[in-house]
């Protein structure tokens, strides 16, 4: 295919020309470079990266021109993808805005929502972030509580998110709110675009530890919204959410067929260094890796061509999903086997986020992030082997114990 | 052969002493604080005589050194805890005073990475079979680890050779075995609670076989790993010539199940066992971190081998 192949050279090029001058490379071991810099300049550094490529006409590649796009297919998307997997693209704060958000208010918004909203959103100059879960709302999301009543002609928002990722960075968030205070569950909800500047919002950082603050709590009191501020119909907020859940599984399960660990091919040279390769058990587990690895990039492509014919998201993503978080624990625990003590280590000049350790911290949240497992296994259980959901307990429980 | 699988009273008394002393000096939820090594604590510890146990100056022995150890594992306190057991076993008394009563650290491990190296006093090179006693060459540099220990990398010296070290080894295992397996229990019994408290979908998520079932199968491994840690105790104290296997056997299954029982916890805390203040992060980090010691996993495999005349 031809023009695939020119499509391909310009984005090596562009990769080749502003890799090593933008430190965009990765090490020897394939790791990114430290992402420990402070927050303004992990933004500016992200900022920059997405207007160099959009002066090179490679942002937001396969988002219609007429919302700030290159109006090109997702094929091409996908080769720009495979490509910079390469490299390591400081993206991920967008991750959230373009991955999620954007393809909700293109689903659900109005044209005047989406040519306010998306050219922003895709260019990164208003960062955007997810206000979906709630103490008491987190893997059963239709247990949220946060408030929006009717107020003149808009509504009023009262309640507490949390888990928030980049609240600290968003301009915009898509807020899930109860709407009818008489409705209970998956009724009554409705979606919204909030201005996160706007008063009676109030963000404080949670750390994580993976040893750095990149999620919120966020408090809402009596914060003020226009009537026009819903997206999707209002009372359908739950429908609204789930096209933003099925994005983000597939944007997890898409994003690196060697999940968050270290891949195997790293693993295997370690190994080779350490003397450990001779031994059958270590080939066994890293061919094992190797194996889950193609499964879980296998599984991603599946989901990517199921876009590029235009199909929505399924419950394919989880499944790409669940298994790009066991190849990361693996990898994790491949790891500790091999490396020893350096694995759990760093030197205390240098920083976390640089060493074999970082995976030893992140690997833990996968699990949870973006569904649990548990909720991913469900989702498998019900939609693809159409499995009975778990029966209801209708009798009243009371939580147990004390605490 | 029987094996003696329950604390006696005076180790059971201990083992209150030291679950006391952790809950005076942790700060509720254990020891999340960023003071690495706590003064009041460490003294503590000294004062209890847990730093001591298993030396001829000490007394005490194996099974001293597990009842305490679990203890310290269910609190995750810290300090190097499994390098001056593992030290008491191959040091001369008058090495060994000065880390028995707190005053000095021991690191205990294979060079270059060394476990407490910018605080340690005295250093013990250790392999699978021999130890020596060392001097790091220079100022160790700096190392942060997981579990927020201060670790150093360090060219040592060997100043003097300490002999055979499979018992301080055996030891050195099972100590954290039993931390390991306190550790587990404690993480069990916590996210069992919060299972019960923790209502989603209208009830208790405990009431989802997913998340209970999970939970009942982290429990069974546990007090397995429990009584192997006791049982590895017991034989060294009895002289036993199978307590090597026995320590590493102990050793291992006591890193399976803490491993899982780590995850679990994580599966049911759900994100605010990811957050730093929450009840798991540091147990977990730590866990990792204690997976590794005294000596890599594989050698504690090669010993179980070697026991069966493989």
């Amino acid at each position: 295919m031809p023009p695939d192949d020119d499509f391909r050279r310009r984005v090596r090029s562009f990769l080749a020309r502003h890799g090593p001058a933008e430190g965009w490379l990765r090490d020897e071991h394939g790791r990114p470079p430290p992402d420990d810099a402070p927050n303004e300049v992990r933004v500016a550094r992200a900022r920059r990266c997405l207007s160099l490529l959009f002066e090179a006409g490679l942002g937001a590649i396969s988002w219609p021109q007429r919302y700030g796009g290159q109006g090109l297919s997702n094929r091409q998307q996908v080769i720009f993808n495979e490509e910079a997997t390469g490299y390591a693209l400081p993206l991920d704060i967008f991750i959230i805005g373009v991955g999620m958000c954007a393809p909700t208010v293109l689903a659900h918004g109005t044209e005047e929502q989406r040519t306010r909203h998306l050219p922003p959103l895709l260019r990164g100059t208003e960062i955007w972030c997810q206000l979906f879960s709630e103490p008491q709302a987190g893997s059963d999301l239709a247990g949220v509580g946060c408030r929006a009543e009717p107020d003149g002609d808009g509504w009023s928002v009262s309640g507490q998110k949390v888990w928030t990722s980049g609240a600290h960075n968003a301009a915009y968030g898509m807020l899930l709110a109860r709407s009818d205070p008489n409705s209970s569950r998956h009724a009554g909800m409705t979606m919204f675009i909030v201005d996160m500047s706007l008063p009676g919002i109030d963000i404080r950082p949670l750390r994580q530890m993976s040893g750095v603050s990149r999620f919120n709590e966020v408090f809402f009191d009596g914060c003020r919204l226009d009537h026009d501020a819903a997206l999707g119909e209002v009372g359908q907020g739950w429908r609204t959410a789930i096209t933003t859940l099925m994005n983000e599984r597939v944007s997890i399960g898409t994003s690196n067929p060697a999940g968050y660990g270290h891949p195997a091919s790293v693993l295997a040279a370690e190994a080779r260094r350490r003397g450990r390769i001779d031994d059958p058990a270590m080939t066994d587990r890293i061919s094992q890796l190797i194996i889950r690895e193609r499964i879980t990039a296998l599984l991603g492509q599946r989901v990517t061509e199921a876009l590029l014919a235009g199909v929505q998201p399924g419950p394919e993503g989880s499944l790409a999903k669940l298994s790009g978080t066991q190849v990361s624990k693996e990898s994790a625990s491949l790891a500790l086997e091999i490396l020893g003590s350096e694995a759990v280590a760093w030197d205390a000049a240098d920083n976390l986020a640089a060493s074999w350790a970082t995976v030893q911290c992140s690997t833990p949240g996968l699990s949870i992030a973006g569904g649990t497992d548990e909720i991913m296994r469900n989702l498998l259980a019900e939609r693809i082997l159409g499995l009975p959901r778990e029966p209801k307990i209708t009798a009243r429980h009371e939580p147990g114990g004390n605490q | 052969m029987s094996l003696d699988l329950s604390y006696r009273s005076e180790q059971s008394e201990l083992a209150r002493s030291v679950d006391g002393l952790c809950r005076r000096c942790g700060t509720g939820a254990g020891f999340t604080d960023s003071d690495p090594l706590p003064e009041q604590y460490w003294r503590g510890l000294a004062e209890l005589g847990v730093l001591g146990l298993g030396t001829a100056a000490g007394g005490g022995g194996a099974l001293e050194i597990a009842a305490a150890m679990e203890q310290l594992g269910a609190h995750g306190a810290p300090g190097p805890l499994v390098g001056t057991f593992t030290a008491g076993a191959l040091l001369d008394p008058s090495e060994m005073e000065p880390i028995s009563d707190g005053s000095r650290l021991a690191s205990v491990g294979q060079p270059p990475l060394m476990p407490w190296a910018t605080e340690a006093g005295v250093f013990v090179e250790i392999d699978s079979s021999e130890a020596w006693l060392s001097r790091p060459v220079g100022a160790p540099e700096p190392v942060d680890t997981t579990a927020g220990e201060p670790w150093g990398r360090a060219e040592l010296e060997r100043l003097r050779p300490l002999g055979d070290a499979t018992a301080a080894i055996a030891l050195g295992q099972t100590a954290a075995a039993a931390y390991l397996a306190g550790a587990a229990q404690n993480l069990v019994e916590i996210a069992s609670q919060y299972a019960k408290d923790r209502v989603q979908f209208n009830r208790p998520i405990a009431t989802f076989q997913a998340i209970s079932h999970p939970l009942a199968s982290c429990s069974v491994s546990v007090a397995a790993s429990r009584i192997m840690a006791r049982g590895a105790a017991s034989a060294i104290d009895d002289g036993d010539p199978d307590a090597p296997a026995a320590a590493a056997r102990a050793r291992l299954s006591a890193v399976a199940s803490a491993t899982a029982a780590a995850y679990q916890a994580h599966q049911t805390f759900g994100a605010i066992g990811f957050t730093i203040e929450g009840p798991v992060a540091h147990v977990s980090l730590r866990i990792r971190q204690l997976s590794l010691q005294p000596i890599p996993q594989a050698s504690a495999r090669a010993r179980i081998l070697e026991s069966l005349g493989i």
